[in-house]
């Protein structure tokens, strides 16, 4: 009987080289918008008090 | 419950919230992923790639949570029209979606050493990858809706609609042959040994304060846009000779 | 404050709507899945195709249990040739010429896409491996499953 014999780290290493890095730019990309967002959000308020 | 329609009573909760999230989410997830990578000991059948199961399992609840998230603050919407339930379920496509990519991405990695293949069209894979279309229209309708001015009632009843495939999911291993395997954890408890158990529970902790963190700043991003378009409409219509 | 002086407040009005709406939605869909009962099946148990056999030569998938002890190379030293199981007594010849996969072992789940020979042995062209939702550590293997049970219990009570 002829066994395929994959090496497992192989897949293991492949999946966490996926979820790692697409989570961690989830969190980024959310955290800049926020950010970005509220930041300009701020200025337009601080433009309505001064004008 | 209308205590956090009031924006700013909203946005204090979330200010704090979203760091707390952040760094359990972080210390959890990092914590499980070192765990299960170095400490676990191999499967006596699967061998080294059970430690797949870490951010496969994790994931999976996450899409299946993300599209509740999305049902649960359509029905706030369209119930008690909560201000700010539009926002959470907007909020939650996009985590949610990323989440059930990876789930799929994942178990395609572990299904190939496993079962002898990447991809097969059995009740379980298949409803997954429904729910990932689903995120994506919701995604591409809720915008669309954005954009046009539309109302925000059709995402809404199409995020109800779609809810029905949650239980579908959760069933599909149950109801048809399938190559997936059955549920391991049920109410009669557990048939994964308390080696892997732990260190997945404490991934699926992490994984979730993770993606509240990313609700709770989509909100964030969402309600300031809001704000900040709803400023300059005042200022614009304040320039008009009265 | 927006009850009407008649009838249901409109947001229980609404509540009511959308539960119906949503129980009706769900029972749909729960018929739905009913219908689709057996064509969304993956695979047939030998018991199924002891029931309703298919004509010989067309292509089906058939999984089931690898019965124990019943694994054995043809003379040919290529084909391998083992029984499949199912919840029922029966069981289904199976022959294969090939690789298989690494999770192949009896007593654990298979899948074998491939034809119902005329001599009722099923020629199977690919093998998949059905993964069971026991998950257990390799220290455990070699024992007797009635010994991993006092182990696990014994883990599972905290005693050393």
């Amino acid at each position: 009987m002829v066994r395929e014999a994959l090496s497992q780290w192989d897949y293991v290493i492949a999946a966490y080289a996926i979820a790692i890095p697409a989570i961690a730019a989830l969190l980024i990309f959310s955290w800049l918008r926020m950010r970005r967002a509220e930041r300009a959000r701020d200025e337009a308020r601080q433009k309505g008090r001064k004008g | 419950m209308h205590g956090f329609a009031n924006p700013r009573r909203f946005l204090g909760l979330a200010k704090r919230l979203t760091p707390i999230l952040l760094v359990v989410g972080l210390l959890a997830s990092t914590g499980a992923i070192v765990w299960g990578l170095v400490m676990v000991p191999p499967d006596r059948l699967m061998g080294e790639t059970v430690r797949i199961i870490f951010i496969h399992v994790p994931t999976a609840w996450l899409g299946m949570a993300g599209w509740m998230t999305i049902a649960g603050s359509s029905l706030a919407l369209l119930v008690w029209r909560h201000p700010l339930a539009a926002l959470a379920a907007r909020a939650a496509a996009i985590p949610g979606a990323v989440f059930t990519a990876i789930c799929l991405a994942t178990g395609s990695i572990w299904g190939r050493p496993t079962w002898g293949t990447w991809w097969v069209w059995d009740g379980r894979l298949t409803s997954m990858l429904i729910l990932l279309f689903l995120y994506l229209a919701y995604i591409a309708l809720s915008q669309a809706v954005d954009r046009e001015g539309a109302s925000s009632r059709l995402p809404a009843i199409f995020g109800l609609v779609g809810a029905v495939n949650i239980p579908i999911i959760n069933r599909s291993v149950v109801w048809w042959n399938s190559l997936h395997q059955p549920p391991s954890i049920t109410t009669g408890g557990s048939s994964i040994d308390g080696v892997f158990l732990w260190p997945m529970l404490i991934a699926m902790l992490g994984f979730t304060c993770l993606f509240a963190a990313t609700v709770l700043m989509n909100m964030r991003a969402l309600l300031a846009q809001a704000q900040a378009e709803a400023r300059l409409r005042r200022r614009a219509m304040e320039a008009e000779p009265a | 404050m927006n009850t009407q002086k008649t009838g249901l407040a409109p947001k229980h009005q609404r509540l009511i709507l959308v539960v119906v709406a949503l129980l009706v939605l769900v029972a749909a869909g729960m018929l739905a899945a009913w219908g689709l009962r057996s064509q969304a099946d993956y695979f047939y148990l030998p018991e199924d195709i002891a029931k309703n056999p298919p004509e010989p030569g067309r292509a089906i998938r058939l999984g089931g249990m690898v019965q124990q002890g019943s694994i054995r190379t043809l003379s040919d030293g290529v084909t391998i040739a083992f029984r499949v199981t199912g919840r029922e007594g029966n069981a289904i010849p199976v022959t294969y010429r090939g690789i298989v996969p690494d999770l192949f072992v009896e007593g654990s789940g298979v899948i074998a896409n491939g034809r119902l020979g005329t001599n009722g042995t099923f020629e199977a062209e690919t093998l998949l491996a059905k993964h069971d939702e026991n998950y257990t550590p390799r220290e455990l293997e070699g024992l007797s499953d009635q010994a991993m049970h006092e182990v696990l219990e014994e883990s599972a009570a905290g005693t050393p």
